[in-house]
């Protein structure tokens, strides 16, 4: 060890000392708990245990054929990818949006009351805002249909109908987190130096062009970071929301991998095979990050490594 | 000062850290409350019982799920079991979503209650063998002579809990007279206004359907409230339209009770009959759409308010249809499961005595502490005893025994007073039918609904059919979970597009073979191996 971080060290131990319980809960509660990756190659029973239960009969990857092998999982596959490549190309800038719309108010009672309506359904349980979805789309009480109705058109009953589904869903998910999304980017927005739009409001721009040659590349590494981090999203959508807002008429597009995770290893309790899933799955998903951040260094430069 | 921070910043940290695994490492037996003072407080107060036994009191650890507003200490059945027994119970008492996930916590952790109640004889199966819980077919005679004596009563549903084995590991509940209880109910007086009084056939039924469509445009004269999938509202016209052998409560297993044979329900003869004529409903706007999103609210409201005038519901006992129809301001009659043409008019399966849920000792206990694993088979064996039952089910608080017949006191029925919910626990405690449940419980009397009970369902033995229960291994069952997941899955996907005319029904001998490809065939394959197995004589 030199004598460069042995100083260190000497100066601030209590640091690294309160620095050592967080790591090792780090290391207790989220590493060690890894090893139970092995139950995706067991016939595990809860009783026996991860240890005591015997390896899968005839083949240790019997669980991955199993789930590979089903016609169902790659439609259920693939139905996850359509939605969280629905939800993420339109939940992922409309933050950005919205940030942007904030970021041009002026500073008073107006924009605050905004921004904390905005944040407001994000501190709603999922629950409460998919029953008050239903309700506003119910066709008999509904607002939407009272609206319809009044046009003279025949109800629609959105909830059953499967070519709804993905649109509910994305809309749902962004009324519950488009004003607490816009949280880091507007923190992001406020450290731009106030004088560069005093100077391109000098040249003649006008609103759009100082946001497009200001704002967004001043809040560009942000967006990068965040859209490499949003990238697993893709395959991990949101399973309350989904679970909540599905009905057997719409399985057809909204059985998604985590319901099928759900109930296959929950509600069946066949945990080897739900761990199996899991386990792949969160390959898939490792790949998709090491991917984005290593296509983000070659094109913008930025990356999270 | 700055050193006094940095040393007060640390011991914060090694605060949060310590508690984080204190935390986690705090014992798993949650006492809801101090039980031992307050169950010494009722031992105490009967002392002077010279009935109460003069042995050793024991404590024994017991898992039971609740839906009781009160602690189960708090009930008569507790009381009593405690003061004949002399136990003291550590009670550990969760709701039932959350006892399902402690129950598997336990179990991995083989940390396991003295007693764990609701547990199913698939699991007692499955984790009985690997020594989690005790294998009590050896001490039936000798030690519980009261549950053996209803097992050697309803010696064909004793697969309902042992093991191919002839393994029994848990003492499973017993039921007294079971009948159906979700069933058809209609506003009977709407259906007169339009001229139809008889409902005995779904051609009379759909008549008065289309009829009060007409005089009512604008309502869904049939609804359901949602139930989370689509074998509920679909399940009575199964039944009816292949007189039982699409098997119990939407099963996709059904059961050829002609040919002694499984067959896969969408097979039977009569199940797409049955999907056809639910489309035809649905498509002449007779079944309310939202029958996959309302609440029993909702459905209330509407009931009402006259815009659905038949639903289907539960209608056993006090709750269920008698709280619906209260809430609907008395306007429902029960309909007797209606006739399809040409088939034979039937009610449903015949109920088994022995159930699949249970009670189990704990396997540790039976080799670390024969007392106390004998003071647990005595508390099985009280349990399933005479005394037990009358206490739950006549106790002279709330029952009359009248001319031979009991009658339960009109503060039963006394849904509006505001003790009612608290009185029905401390007399009726829901988690104790796990033992003994009756069908006692019954509807107000005089009412349509009590009168329907006698009459029909109890009445009319010849209009069940059967199903047999299959004993099978840990390793056929869990083949036989990962076919019927599958299967269901292919159903789920399909079913409700068939159910509501989206797809036509040219399209349905593809689908059942699509679905017996991915599985059925093997699925149904195995049931009749292991029914031949141990039916066939």
């Amino acid at each position: 060890m030199n004598s460069f971080t042995k100083n260190n060290i000497k100066r601030g131990w209590i640091l690294y000392i309160m620095l050592v319980f967080p790591v090792v809960w780090y290391v207790v509660f989220c590493y060690v708990p890894m090893g139970g990756i092995i139950v995706a190659f067991k016939d595990y029973n809860v009783y026996r245990g991860i240890i005591e239960s015997p390896w899968s009969s005839e083949d240790i990857f019997k669980h991955f054929k199993a789930f590979l092998g089903d016609r169902y999982f790659w439609e259920v596959l693939l139905n996850t990818f359509i939605i969280g490549t629905v939800n993420t190309a339109i939940n992922f800038p409309a933050p950005i949006l919205l940030a942007l719309m904030f970021n041009e108010l002026k500073d008073g009672p107006f924009k605050r009351i905004s921004q904390t309506v905005s944040y407001l359904p994000y501190f709603i349980s999922t629950v409460a805002i998919v029953s008050i979805v239903i309700a506003m789309l119910s066709p008999s009480t509904g607002i939407v249909n009272n609206i319809i109705k009044r046009f003279g058109a025949e109800p629609i009953n959105f909830i059953m109908e499967p070519k709804y589904f993905i649109p509910i869903y994305v809309l749902t998910n962004m009324w519950k987190n488009i004003g607490w999304g816009t949280i880091i980017y507007i923190a992001s927005m406020s450290n731009v130096n106030p004088e560069l739009y005093e100077a391109a409001g000098i040249e003649g721009a006008g609103r759009l062009r100082k946001m497009w040659h200001i704002t967004l590349p001043a809040i560009k590494p942000t967006i990068v970071i965040l859209l490499i981090l949003s990238m697993p999203g893709i395959l991990a959508v949101d399973f309350e929301t989904i679970l909540l807002l599905q009905r057997p008429q719409t399985y057809s597009v909204s059985d998604v991998i985590p319901t099928y995770v759900y109930r296959k290893g929950l509600l069946d309790s066949r945990f080897d095979y739900g761990t199996a899933l899991g386990l792949f799955f969160s390959i898939v998903n490792m790949g998709i990050i090491y991917s984005s951040n290593k296509f983000s260094k070659k094109a913008a430069d930025i990356s999270i490594w | 000062m700055k050193k006094a921070v940095k040393v007060l910043c640390m011991l914060l940290s090694a605060t949060l850290f310590i508690a984080l695994f204190v935390g986690c490492n705090t014992s798993s037996r949650e006492d809801m409350s101090n039980k031992s003072s307050d169950n010494d407080s009722s031992v105490k107060s009967n002392s002077s019982n010279t009935e109460q036994t003069s042995r050793e009191k024991m404590v024994l650890s017991w898992m039971i799920p609740t839906q009781q507003a009160i602690p189960l200490w708090e009930t008569m059945v507790y009381k009593e079991a405690c003061e004949k027994l002399n136990v003291e119970f550590e009670l550990t008492e969760l709701p039932v979503d959350q006892h399902e996930e402690k129950k598997r916590m336990w179990l991995a952790s083989r940390n396991i209650p003295d007693i764990m109640s609701w547990v199913r004889a698939s699991e007692a199966n499955s984790y009985g063998p690997a020594g989690a819980f005790a294998e009590l077919s050896q001490y039936l005679e000798s030690d519980i002579p009261n549950l053996n004596d209803k097992i050697k009563n309803s010696p064909d549903d004793k697969y309902q809990a042992f093991n191919p084995e002839n393994k029994l590991y848990i003492a499973p509940q017993y039921l007294f007279d079971p009948i159906p209880i979700f069933d058809f109910s209609y506003v009977s007086n709407r259906f007169e206004e339009v001229g139809v009084v008889k409902v005995d056939t779904w051609d009379e039924v759909y008549d008065g359907l289309k009829k009060l469509k007409e005089k009512y445009p604008g309502t869904y004269p049939l609804g359901f409230r949602y139930f989370g999938s689509m074998s509920k509202p679909l399940e009575l016209f199964l039944l009816s339209f292949t007189e039982g052998k699409a098997g119990p409560y939407g099963s996709l297993v059904g059961f050829d009770y002609d040919k002694k044979e499984f067959i896969l329900s969408m097979e039977a003869f009569g199940y797409k009959e049955a999907i056809d004529f639910f489309a035809k409903l649905y498509k002449e706007q007779l079944i309310s759409p939202e029958y996959m999103t309302m609440d029993q609210t909702m459905l209330a409201n509407k009931i009402a308010k006259d815009k659905i005038f038949m639903i289907a519901d539960f209608v056993g006992g006090w709750t269920g249809i008698v709280m619906l129809d209260e809430q609907t301001g008395h306007k429902l009659r029960p309909m007797p499961l209606p006739q399809a043409k040409g088939m034979k008019q039937i009610i449903g399966h015949k109920m088994p005595h022995i159930g699949g849920l249970g009670t189990a000792i704990s396997g540790a206990l039976e080799s670390k502490d024969p007392k106390k694993f004998k003071r647990a088979l005595e508390f099985i064996n009280y349990m399933y005893s005479q005394e037990m039952y009358n206490t739950y089910w006549h106790h002279p608080d709330v029952c009359e025994h009248i001319d031979g017949v009991y009658k339960y006191k009109d503060i039963v029925y006394n849904t509006k007073d505001e003790n009612y919910m608290k009185m029905r626990d401390v007399y009726f405690p829901w988690s104790l039918k796990v033992f003994q449940d009756s069908c006692d419980e019954r509807p107000l009397p005089g009412s349509p609904y009590q009168k329907y009970v006698d009459s029909h369902l109890r009445a009319k033995k010849d209009m069940y059919v059967e199903y047999p229960a299959l004993p099978f291994t840990e390793e056929q069952q869990k083949v036989v979970n990962e076919l019927t997941g599958i299967v269901t899955d292919r159903w789920n996907a399909q079913i409700a597009l068939f159910a509501e005319g989206k797809k036509p029904m040219s399209e349905w001998d593809k689908f059942v073979s699509e679905v017996k490809l991915s599985g059925g065939d093997k699925l149904i394959a195995l049931y009749n191996d292991v029914y031949k197995k141990y039916f066939s004589n």
